[in-house]
């Protein structure tokens, strides 16, 4: 129902209610209406109903996420895609066979040749699952067995922002909500402390002026703005604007929010636009954060050889392994979405020198992170996902030699790797042909990702809709299917 | 037009029921009058008008309801019908009242009349209610509870195993390798290999052989990339056929050694029971009493409880109790357990899941968890040791324990696990523990530049980290001086610092050279300007330098052309080298100056080189680099300075974005 004719129906309603005098006539009009009005509220479920569909659809195997994202696009064959038939054919050309005129980026559209190139790296298969990892990820091979390793991902995008806006919001054109939103609208929040959906960014070594991210990523789009990511920093001040200025005590500030609540109320009776309701609520949460944020931001109290897990990088604060300490804790708060961006992923030259870099400040981390939550009990309804927007490409961009190369962006084949929430471990989905190009078998499209994590979360992606201009949108657009055989 | 002939529709449901009442008060007038049939003569006139017009509306209403769509047509057609025959009964009737065969006809037709109205209304009533909504009631049959001493092992696991993990392709239409796995008929026709299985000698048995097979195997079953027996199965599978793998025939649960129980367990029904909805009033309650609740699923009565409140006391598990056979996830992590709990756990016979860590559980008390049907345990740090632990073996349906910090010996974790199937999680994990290399000390004092004083300042918020510096070039050790405040400097010196923490490695050294500048540059004018996104000219005298990020604010950039500037000099004032500090980063097209060349001049004389440098470089840069370039100039009296700071030009061959325009990168320009 749009807003304008909700509100006026309320007005509709209330007017008739006063000329009933809300009296026996009213309560009479009501159970005709409503048959379960009189009797409502026998049941407790209408009370624990949050999102404005009934939710979960399903028993739910995972009730929170950790998504770290690997902003830039990872390269899969110097990662986790082991193609040995590229270092065979070193320097050939790309075959157009294999090829088959996939699109190319500005960066590569002039060069004249593709010269194949494999990963100066070693890989190694690890643990009972025989995954194969490279050797610049050597913490994330020690727990390959907790993980469902996706190598046949494949995106439509093929620049940085269309195609981490498709990973984020199911559409390329920026506009839509994103992931978390969706999450938080749906299955509503589990903690009445802290937002639903919270976003940390950290900076990549590997190359340190990476492309910059937009808080539209996390944006809420057309749902209601108490729905959108709220952005943790490291610093004095972890929530921007949060404090209270300097000579305003906590319980002025109160007394202020009470006046503006009041206030607001009033503009919301006069014009009834839902947003002013939002206002009061994210007022009310921000105040109620005063004093969860510096609670769970306070790392000070991690013992020493939690630390020691994590690597030293965690005793930085705003680097990827101090940020993956705190999603660890705000898991422990019950956070449902938190969403890492770790940028700098994107070598289109000098890959061995910055990859080793990348790898390095999020390889024993994640590794970390998620050892810890399974320690704590916490990785069985606790869904970890790391990955890129794409893959790179298995030629070489620009000047080739025995040390060093560059890769450009690939959207049709790339690695991602999942764990807990229900998803199987040990286990490896999809397959590519031998040039690392081309996914050869089950592929995983980008809505199909989001289709299976949703279903994870208890919800049918065809059912997660909000009406919006005339038309329901989801997350997963009109595609998507949940890939079944990854889960446990 | 439609549009309103389909809302009239709508108003068949109200008026349908006017001629059945209408008709059921005439028959009944009718039969009272049977002996006096001019009694109520108007009266049963009257009836059947109007039930005949009643009837006659309600049919027509009828078909547009239809047409307005959204209704089977064999559902509606008996329905339809039998309305129209309803009209007509009535019509008839109508006549026959007004006519001849009065009495001989007409109560027994107006019986049949009523019967139709009947049948009418049971059909209609099945298109609105669904044709099940009549039905005789019939005892609702359940899957046979499981008894426990007399469990089949083919039927309620064996089975479940080939059907999830086989028989997609060994099956009657499919039969990969001509063996099918669906009935035990099949099973015992083999393939074409043989018999899948060996009797009694699993070790021998085909099934067991491939599923050992490494995943590489071509004999390997189930094939790579297909769902793997898990070793609960293939547990399973090799007691069946050690057993004789019989398709028939029961045992006690009992009589199975222990870890088949574990394993047999897990295919024991899990269907939630039917427990009846949850009352507001006690979801409010509970919410009172601490608990955070949320709901399991929409369409189930079941809920998840977490404990968050001040303290767990025996009035708040008393409130729990109300919601006992709702609940089915309790989390009571990190709070003192009142012994109400443990005398009422039981109680909980839905439970699934149960955390408890960080308690003050104890061996004695979770044997009183047997009986729950849970799947997943949490004792971490609690008093709970082995002993305990072992005590769970039995229970029939868990899956996960977790118990990380409980009283456990690390020796004797790995055969804890040996006896049982019940995943263990202790969280010890190879490989994290060991002692690991500090961070360098981080700076928080950008400035290495300055013109009197500077005070350097560290991070240093982590708990038992200890920043040790030399001002000497040294490299400090342990006994080297401990950053407390704010370190003071007024010369040129080179800073070096470690970071020490107990348990940890300590750092490598952070090197940092401090230069003392003395002249600061504010006469000055540009020729050239530089790009409007890296402006600012009066950054390049403000001692503060960048970082390796050209985007951080401090770098000047200059896209193709030159940084060229002039500044006067005063007398007092002696220059004897020109520092220029640059960055050089390939990805960002970004390249170091050519060559940078001074001038000077005297009054209104010309400008006369007095200094330059030709900048060759050794190899393709691959990095992001951070240069200084400092031009000695030869001495004389200068009123004026021009400083040229050439470009390097078109990107170079062994550029990606060869014969594009390079940028030339400038944070700071020195006098001294």
């Amino acid at each position: 129902m749009d807003p304008l004719h909700q509100h006026l129906l309320n007005k509709n309603r209330r007017h008739f209610l006063q000329k009933m005098g809300l009296g026996i006539g009213g309560l009479a009009l009501g159970s005709l209406l409503d048959p379960m009005s009189l009797t409502g509220g026998n049941s407790a479920a209408d009370l624990l109903q949050t999102g404005p569909v009934p939710l979960p659809h399903f028993a739910p195997k995972a009730k929170r996420i950790i998504y770290l994202f690997q902003s830039g696009g990872p390269s899969q064959l110097d990662l986790f895609d082991y193609k040995p038939t590229l270092n065979k054919m070193r320097g050939q050309d790309l075959p157009e066979s294999i090829r088959r005129g996939q699109r190319l980026t500005g960066m590569t559209s002039g060069q004249d040749n593709f010269p194949l190139t494999g990963s100066v790296f070693n890989f190694q298969q690890y643990g009972e699952s025989r995954a194969w990892i490279s050797e610049l990820m050597p913490y994330t091979a020690k727990i390959a067995d907790e993980l469902c390793f996706v190598k046949s991902m494949h995106t439509e995008a093929i620049n940085h922002d269309p195609a981490i806006t498709f990973f984020q919001t199911g559409s390329q054109q920026s506009g839509r909500p994103s992931f978390g939103s969706w999450m938080s609208y749906g299955l509503g929040s589990l903690n009445d402390n802290l937002p639903a959906f919270i976003v940390m960014l950290s900076r990549g070594t590997g190359r340190p002026n990476g492309q910059p991210l937009y808080s539209r990523l996390w944006g809420n789009g057309f749902l209601s703005s108490l729905h959108q990511g709220v952005q943790f920093r490291a610093g004095k001040d972890p929530v921007l604007y949060l404090k209270n200025p300097d000579g305003i005590s906590r319980k002025e500030r109160r007394q202020m929010l009470d006046y503006l609540a009041a206030m607001n109320e009033e503009q919301e009776k006069l014009f009834g636009d839902p947003e002013v309701a939002n206002r009061i609520a994210q007022y009310e949460m921000a105040y109620r954060m005063q004093t969860s944020v510096t609670d769970v931001m306070n790392i000070e109290d991690e013992p020493d050889h939690i630390f020691q897990m994590y690597g030293p990088e965690a005793l930085t604060p705003g680097t990827f392994a101090a940020n993956c300490i705190l999603a660890r804790r705000l898991i422990e708060k019950d956070v449902r979405f938190i969403q890492l961006y770790h940028m700098g992923w994107d070598q289109h030259d000098n890959l061995p020198t910055q990859i080793a870099k990348q790898a390095k400040d999020v390889d024993q981390a994640s590794a970390a992170l998620i050892m810890d939550l399974k320690q704590r009990g916490l990785l069985e309804d606790t869904l970890v996902v790391w990955g890129g927007e794409f893959g790179r490409t298995n030629y070489s961009q620009g000047t080739m030699t025995d040390t060093n190369y560059g890769r450009d962006h690939h959207p049709r084949a790339f690695t991602i790797f999942m764990a807990g929430g229900g998803i199987k471990p040990g286990f490896t989905y999809g397959e590519t042909d031998e040039f690392g190009y081309n996914v050869a078998k089950d592929p995983m499209h980008v809505h199909d990702l989001q289709a299976t994590i949703l279903n994870q979360f208890g919800v049918d992606h065809t059912k997660l809709t909000y009406k919006y201009q005339g038309r329901r949108f989801r997350l997963t657009d009109v595609a998507g299917n949940v890939i079944h055989s990854i889960l446990s | 037009m439609e549009i309103w002939l389909d809302y009239f529709g709508k108003f068949h449901p109200v008026v349908l029921h006017l001629p059945i009442g209408a008709l059921l008060f005439t028959f009944v007038i009718a039969l009272i009058a049977f002996k006096q049939p001019n009694l109520y003569s108007n009266t049963i006139r009257i009836g059947l008008i109007f039930s005949f017009f009643s009837a006659l509306l309600s049919s027509i209403l009828g078909v547009l309801l239809y047409k307005s769509g959204g209704y089977e047509e064999a559902s509606v057609q008996k329905h339809l019908i039998l309305g129209w025959s309803t009209t007509l009964s009535i019509a008839l009737l109508w006549i026959l009242f007004e006519r001849i065969a009065y009495k001989t006809l007409f109560i027994p037709l107006f019986g049949v009349s009523v019967l139709i109205v009947g049948l009418t209304g049971h059909y209609g009533g099945q298109i609105t209610h669904g044709e099940e909504y009549l039905s005789i009631p019939v005892a609702e049959e359940k899957e046979a509870s499981i008894n426990l001493d007399s469990i089949q092992l083919y039927s309620q696991a064996v089975a479940k195993i080939f059907d999830k993990k086989c028989v997609s392709c060994h099956n009657f239409s499919k039969r990969k390798g001509e063996l099918a796995l669906h009935q035990p008929q099949a099973i015992l026709e083999g393939g074409e290999r043989g018999m899948p299985y060996l009797v009694g000698n699993s070790m021998e048995s085909r099934i067991i052989e491939y599923a050992a097979l490494p995943l590489e195997d071509d004999l390997h079953m189930p094939p790579k990339g297909r769902p793997q027996l898990t070793s609960t199965e293939l547990k399973i599978l090799a007691y069946w056929i050690d057993q004789g793998g019989h398709f028939e025939g029961t045992a006690s649960f009992e009589s199975l050694p222990q870890q088949v129980q574990t394993s047999f367990a897990q295919f024991l029904p899990k269907e939630l029971p039917d427990v009846s909805p949850l009352k507001a009033s006690v979801l409010l309650d509970l919410q009172q009493a601490g608990f955070r609740i949320t709901s399991y699923t929409a369409d189930t009565p079941f809920i998840q409880a977490k404990f968050k409140g001040e303290t767990l006391d025996r009035s708040a598990i008393k409130v729990l109790l109300k919601a006992a056979e709702q609940l089915v996830e309790l989390e009571l992590s990190n709070f003192q357990l009142p012994n109400r709990f443990w005398e009422e756990v039981e109680s909980f016979q839905n439970l699934l899941k149960l955390k408890l860590n960080e308690t003050n559980t104890e061996d004695h008390h979770v044997e009183k968890l047997i009986n729950l049907p849970l799947r997943s345990l949490n004792i971490g740090g609690t008093n709970v040791s082995s002993a305990g632990i072992e005590k769970l073996f039995r229970h029939p349906s868990l899956e996960y324990l977790y118990a990380w910090n409980a009283q456990i010996k690390s020796d004797e974790e790995e055969k804890l696990q040996e006896k049982t199937s019940i995943k263990l999680v202790f969280g010890v994990f190879d490989g994290f523990s060991n002692p690991q290399q500090l961070k360098p000390p981080k700076l928080i004092t950008e400035k290495t530049l300055f013109d009197t004083t500077l005070e350097v300042d560290f991070f240093s918020k982590i708990k038992g980290n200890v920043i040790r510096y030399t001002l000497d070039g040294s490299d400090p050790d342990s006994t080297a001086i401990i950053y407390e405040n704010p370190i003071q400097i007024n010369k040129s010196l080179t800073l070096k610092a470690r970071s020490f923490k107990s348990g940890w490695l300590p750092s490598d050294v952070l090197t940092e050279d401090y230069f003392k500048v003395g002249k600061s540059i504010k006469d000055y004018e540009m020729a050239t300007r530089p790009s409007n996104r890296y402006s600012g000219v009066h950054k390049l005298f403000d001692f503060e330098e960048g970082s390796t990020n050209f985007a951080d604010g401090k770098w000047l950039g200059f896209s193709g052309n030159d940084l060229v500037f002039t500044t006067k000099v005063y007398q007092e004032e002696s220059i004897n080298n020109i520092t220029i500090s640059c960055m050089e980063s390939i990805g960002g097209w970004i390249i170091y100056p050519k060559s940078v060349r001074i001038f000077g001049r005297n009054g209104q004389n010309s400008f006369t080189e007095i200094g330059s440098y030709k900048y060759r470089p050794e190899k393709i840069p691959t990095e992001t680099t951070k240069k200084s370039f400092t031009v000695p100039i030869s001495s004389g009296t200068h009123t004026e300075l021009k400083v040229v700071v050439e470009n390097f030009g078109k990107l170079p061959s062994w550029h990606p974005a060869a014969g594009e325009d390079a940028w030339l990168f400038v944070d700071e320009i020195l006098f001294w």
